[in-house]
C-alpha cells in the first residue's frame, strides 16, 4: 500500500541543492512522513482527476495548481517555501470552489472560504516568525533546536499551529467555512479538498510537533478535547442536514475529529512516557488519515455521481436511487460502511488502533492521568454511534424507498469514467481492511518521525497490533463467508417459489405514496433534539386557522450553533464598521485624482519642507 | 542669459496661472501652444550646440509635438464636439485664480527648499516646473469635460519635461523619450476611454462616471 515508506528508510534525508531567495531558501526534503502524505496527494489526485475529466480548461489549471501547491507544502524544508505552497494551495482551491461563479451562493461560499483560510494563514505567519525569531532561520532543520525554548514560547507556537492548521483542517470551532464551501464545489474537487487538502493541514500540525520536542500533557488534552468537540458537533450537524454533500462535508469534520483524538492520544502517551499508547495513537491517526482519504473520496465522488444524474443535492428530492443507479448506490453503501467503522472494512482498523490506545491508557494509568483517555473512549463511542445513524439516513433516504420527486425518477447510472475511480477507491478500502495485518509494520518509520528515539518500542507495538489486525481480517473473512453461505441458502430455499415484494418503508402497507416516507429531518429529529445545544433546531410553523383552514405548513431546519451565535454576530459587526468607508467610494473621478494630488503634496511638504 | 531665463520662467508661471483660471477651451489650447513652444525650445537655449544629430532631431521632434501636434489635435477634437466656446470649470473664476496663486507660492517655497546637485540657471526654474506639474493635475481635478482632462494631462507632461531640463539630467535623451512615450500612451488611452464614455453615456461629462460605482 505504501510504496514510499520502504524506500524512504534508505532515502532518509535527500535534500536537493537549495535555491536561495530573500529570507530563506527553497529547499526540499522527503522523509517518511512527507512520503506518506505525498502518496495520498498522488493517489487521490489522479483518481479525482479521472472522475472530473470533462472539466473546463480553467478548472484543470487550478486543479493542477492545487496538486502542485499541496506537493510543495509536503516537500518543503523551509518555512518560506511551506507558506508559498500553502498559499498556492489556498488560492487554487478558492478558484476551484468558485468554478460556477455565476451563482450567488457559490460566490458567497468562495468568499467565506477565502476569508477563513487567510485568517488561518495569519496564525501560520505568526508561528513561523516566532520560530524564526527564536532560531534565527526559516529552515526546518534549524527549527529542531526549538525544543530548548521556554515552555511559554513552545505553548505559543503550539497554539498558533492548532488554530492555523485547524482552520484549514476543520477543527471545531474553526470549521464553519467548511460545510458552506464543499457543497458548492465541483464534486471531484470537493473529494480532493476533503480527502487530501484537509490532511495537508494535519501534516503541517504533525510537522510542527516534530520540532517542539517532548510534548506537555495539556497539548494532548487540548487536542483530545478539540477532537471530541469536532467529532461530536460534526456528526450531529451531519445527521440533521438536508443536503447530501453538506452531510458528507460535516462528516469530514467528524473524521478530522477522530484523527485529532488519535494525535492527542499520541502526544499524551509521549508526555506520560507511555510509548506503546503513543505509538498506537499516532499509528491510528495516520491510518485513519489514509482511510478517510479513501472513503471520503469515494463518498464525495458517489454524491457527485448522484448530483450529475439527478441535478439535485436535496435529500428530500431523492429516494429509490438504488434501482436506477445500482453501482453508485452499492459504492455509496460500501463507503458508508467504511466510514462508520463497521468491522469488515478499513475504518474499523484505524478506529480500533485509536480505541486500543485510549482504552490502554484509561485502564493502566493512574487517576487523574487516565481521565483524558477515558473521555476519548466515550467520545469515540458516541461519535461512532451517531455516524452510523447519519449514514443510515444518507443511504436510506437517497437510495432506498421510492423516488420523492421527478429528479430521481429520471436518473440513470453514470458513465464508466465516473464509476472507475470509485471502484478503485473501494478496492483500496478492501485492501487495507484485509491487508493491514501485513503492512501495519510499515508505519514504523512514519511514526518514527513523530516519535524519535523509540524505534524498537515502535516496531514491537506495531508488530503486536499487526497480529491483531490479522486476526480481525480472519474473523471478517469468516463473517463474510458465513454471510455468503446464508445468502446461498436463502437463494436455494426460495428457488422455485413465488416471492412477493412490498414497498421498503411501507411496514406492510403496500399502497404508500412517496410522500408518506420519512423526510430527512423527521428521520434525524429524535437524535437532533437530544443534542439541541450543539445543533439548534429552528421551526417555522404556519398554523391552520379558522373553521376551514386553507394553508398550513411546518418547516424545520437545523442551524450550526458556532456559526449563528459566534461568527455571524462578529462578522456583521465588522461589516457594519467598514461600511462607513463607502463614503470614500463616491465614483467621482476628479475627486479621486484630487485625493492623489493632496496626498502627494502633503508627502512632498512633509519630506522636503520640514525635514532639514 | 540667466536674466532672460528668469523672465521666460516668469512667463511660464503666468501661463500656468492663466491655464487654471480661464475657462473657455479655445483659450486653453492657445495657452497650451505657448507653453509647449516655450518648453520645447528650452533645450536650444540651454546648450551651445547639440551633442549629436540624433539629439538635435529629438529636440525638434519634441518641439513639434508639444508646440504643434498636441494643440492641433485638441483643437480638431474640440471643434468636432463643439466645445470651443464653452467653459467647464467647476470653480468660479476668482476662486480658481486664488487657488492657482496659492499653488504658485507653494511651489516657489518648495523650490527654495530643494537643493539640487547642479544649481539651475534661474531660481525660478524649479518652481515653474513644479507649478506646471501641479497645474496639470489641478486642470484634471477642476474640469468636468474629458477633453479638458486630456489637456491637463499634456500640461502635466510638459511640467515633467521642464523638471527634467532643470535637473540637468545626464541622459536627457532617455528622459525626453520617456516623457514623449508617456504622453503618447496617455493620450491614446484617454482617446479610447473618451470613445467608450461617449458610446455609453452620450456625453463627455466625467461626473457621469459615478453611475458606475457599486
Amino acid at each position: 500500500m505504501l510504496p514510499g515508506a520502504n524506500e524512504t528508510r534508505e532515502l532518509a534525508l535527500s535534500s536537493i541543492d537549495a535555491w536561495h531567495v530573500p529570507y530563506g531558501s527553497l529547499s526540499f526534503n522527503l522523509d517518511a512522513l512527507s512520503a506518506f502524505f505525498l502518496t495520498l496527494i498522488l493517489l487521490l489526485g489522479v483518481l479525482t482527476a479521472v472522475f472530473g475529466k470533462n472539466s473546463s480548461g480553467t478548472t484543470w489549471f487550478f486543479f493542477i495548481s492545487l496538486m502542485f501547491g499541496m506537493t510543495l507544502v509536503v516537500l518543503a524544508a523551509n518555512a518560506l517555501l511551506f507558506l508559498f505552497g500553502w498559499e498556492i494551495m489556498s488560492l487554487a482551491s478558492y478558484f476551484l470552489v468558485t468554478t460556477r461563479h455565476q451563482e450567488p451562493g457559490v460566490r458567497a461560499a468562495g468568499w467565506t472560504y477565502l476569508v477563513a483560510t487567510h485568517l488561518g494563514t495569519i496564525f501560520l505567519f505568526v508561528m513561523f516568525f516566532l520560530c524564526e525569531q527564536k532560531t534565527g532561520s526559516f529552515d526546518f532543520h534549524a527549527f529542531s533546536s526549538l525544543s530548548a525554548q521556554s515552555p511559554e514560547v513552545l505553548a505559543a507556537i503550539f497554539a498558533c499551529a492548532v488554530i492555523g492548521f485547524g482552520t484549514k483542517a476543520g477543527f471545531a470551532p474553526f470549521h464553519v467555512w467548511l460545510p458552506d464551501t464543499y457543497p458548492e464545489t465541483p464534486s471531484h474537487v470537493a473529494a480532493l479538498m476533503s480527502a487530501v487538502m484537509a490532511k495537508i493541514a494535519i501534516y503541517g500540525l504533525l510537522r510542527m510537533l516534530t520540532f517542539l520536542g517532548e510534548p506537555e500533557a495539556w497539548w494532548g488534552i487540548t487536542l483530545i478535547a478539540i477532537g471530541i468537540m469536532s467529532g461530536l458537533s460534526g456528526i450531529i450537524m451531519a445527521l440533521s442536514q438536508k443536503d447530501l454533500k453538506r452531510l458528507i462535508a460535516y462528516s469530514s469534520i467528524e473524521n478530522i475529529g477522530i484523527i485529532t483524538i488519535g494525535i492527542g492520544l499520541g502526544l499524551l502517551g509521549m508526555a506520560y512516557q507511555a510509548t506503546g499508547f503513543a505509538v498506537l495513537g499516532f499509528a491510528g491517526a495516520l491510518l485513519h488519515i489514509l482511510n478517510h482519504a479513501l472513503f471520503k473520496g469515494l463518498l464525495f465522488l458517489a454524491a457527485g455521481s448522484v448530483l450529475q444524474a439527478t441535478k439535485t443535492r436535496l435529500i428530500d428530492d431523492l429516494g429509490g436511487l438504488l434501482r436506477r443507479m445500482p453501482i453508485t448506490g452499492g459504492l455509496f453503501l460500501f463507503g458508508s460502511i467504511a466510514i462508520t467503522a463497521l468491522p469488515p472494512l478499513n475504518g474499523f482498523i484505524s478506529e480500533f488502533l485509536i480505541y486500543l490506545s485510549a482504552l490502554g491508557g484509561g485502564l493502566t494509568l493512574r487517576f487523574p492521568a487516565n481521565l483524558p483517555f477515558l473521555a476519548a473512549v466515550l467520545g469515540l463511542a458516541l461519535i461512532g454511534g451517531l455516524a452510523l445513524a447519519a449514514f443510515a439516513k444518507a443511504f436510506g433516504l437517497v437510495f432506498l424507498g421510492r423516488a420523492r420527486s421527478e429528479h430521481s425518477t429520471r436518473a440513470s447510472e453514470s458513465g464508466i469514467w465516473m464509476l472507475l475511480p470509485m471502484v478503485v477507491l473501494a478496492l483500496c478500502c478492501v485492501a487495507i481492511a484485509f491487508g493491514s495485518g501485513f503492512f501495519l509494520e510499515e508505519f514504523a518509520p512514519i511514526v518514527g518521525v513523530l516519535l524519535p528515539h523509540h524505534s524498537a518500542a515502535t516496531e514491537m507495538t506495531l508488530q503486536a497490533v499487526a497480529g491483531q489486525a490479522f486476526a480481525i481480517a480472519m474473523l471478517s473473512g469468516i463473517f463474510l463467508a458465513v454471510l455468503g453461505i446464508l445468502a446461498l441458502f436463502r437463494y436455494l430455499l426460495l428457488r422455485g417459489r413465488v416471492v412477493q415484494t412490498g414497498v421498503t418503508w411501507g411496514c406492510g402497507y403496500t399502497k404508500g405514496t412517496p410522500k408518506m416516507q420519512y423526510t430527512s429531518t423527521s428521520f434525524s429529529e429524535p437524535l437532533s433534539l437530544l443534542f439541541s445545544p450543539l445543533a439548534a433546531m429552528k421551526t417555522e410553523v404556519t398554523a391552520p386557522s379558522g373553521f376551514f383552514p386553507s394553508a398550513a405548513s411546518l418547516q424545520r431546519h437545523v442551524t450550526d450553533t458556532f456559526r449563528e451565535s459566534i461568527y455571524l454576530p462578529i462578522f456583521l459587526r465588522i461589516s457594519a464598521l467598514f461600511s462607513h468607508f463607502r463614503l470614500i467610494q463616491h465614483g467621482r473621478l476628479r475627486l479621486y485624482v484630487l485625493n492623489v494630488v493632496v496626498t502627494l503634496l502633503v508627502l512632498l511638504t512633509w519630506k522636503i519642507g520640514f525635514s532639514s | 542669459m540667466p536674466a532672460r531665463m528668469t523672465s521666460a520662467m516668469a512667463t511660464l508661471l503666468c501661463v500656468d496661472l492663466m491655464l487654471i483660471s480661464f475657462s473657455r477651451f479655445r483659450i486653453l489650447i492657445y495657452l497650451l501652444t505657448v507653453q509647449g513652444i516655450m518648453i520645447g525650445a528650452m533645450p536650444f537655449l540651454l546648450r551651445d550646440a547639440p551633442h549629436s544629430l540624433f539629439g538635435y532631431g529629438l529636440m525638434v521632434l519634441s518641439l513639434g509635438l508639444r508646440g504643434v501636434v498636441f494643440p492641433w489635435l485638441l483643437l480638431v477634437a474640440s471643434r468636432k464636439i463643439k466645445l470651443l466656446q464653452q467653459g467647464d470649470c467647476v470653480l468660479p473664476h476668482a476662486t480658481a485664480m486664488a487657488l492657482g496663486m496659492g499653488l504658485i507660492m507653494y511651489c516657489v517655497w518648495l523650490g527654495s527648499r530643494l537643493s539640487l546637485p547642479v544649481p539651475p540657471m534661474s531660481s525660478l526654474m524649479l518652481p515653474a516646473a513644479l507649478a506646471t506639474i501641479l497645474m496639470g493635475l489641478m486642470l484634471i481635478v477642476t474640469r468636468r469635460h474629458a477633453l479638458s482632462q486630456v489637456l491637463g494631462y499634456v500640461v502635466l507632461e510638459n511640467g515633467i519635461s521642464l523638471l527634467g531640463i532643470s535637473l540637468h539630467v545626464e541622459e536627457e535623451v532617455l528622459v525626453e523619450l520617456g516623457t514623449l512615450l508617456d504622453v503618447f500612451v496617455g493620450v491614446f488611452v484617454m482617446g479610447v476611454m473618451i470613445y467608450h464614455i461617449r458610446q455609453e453615456f452620450d456625453a463627455l461629462d466625467m461626473d457621469q462616471l459615478s453611475e458606475l460605482r457599486e
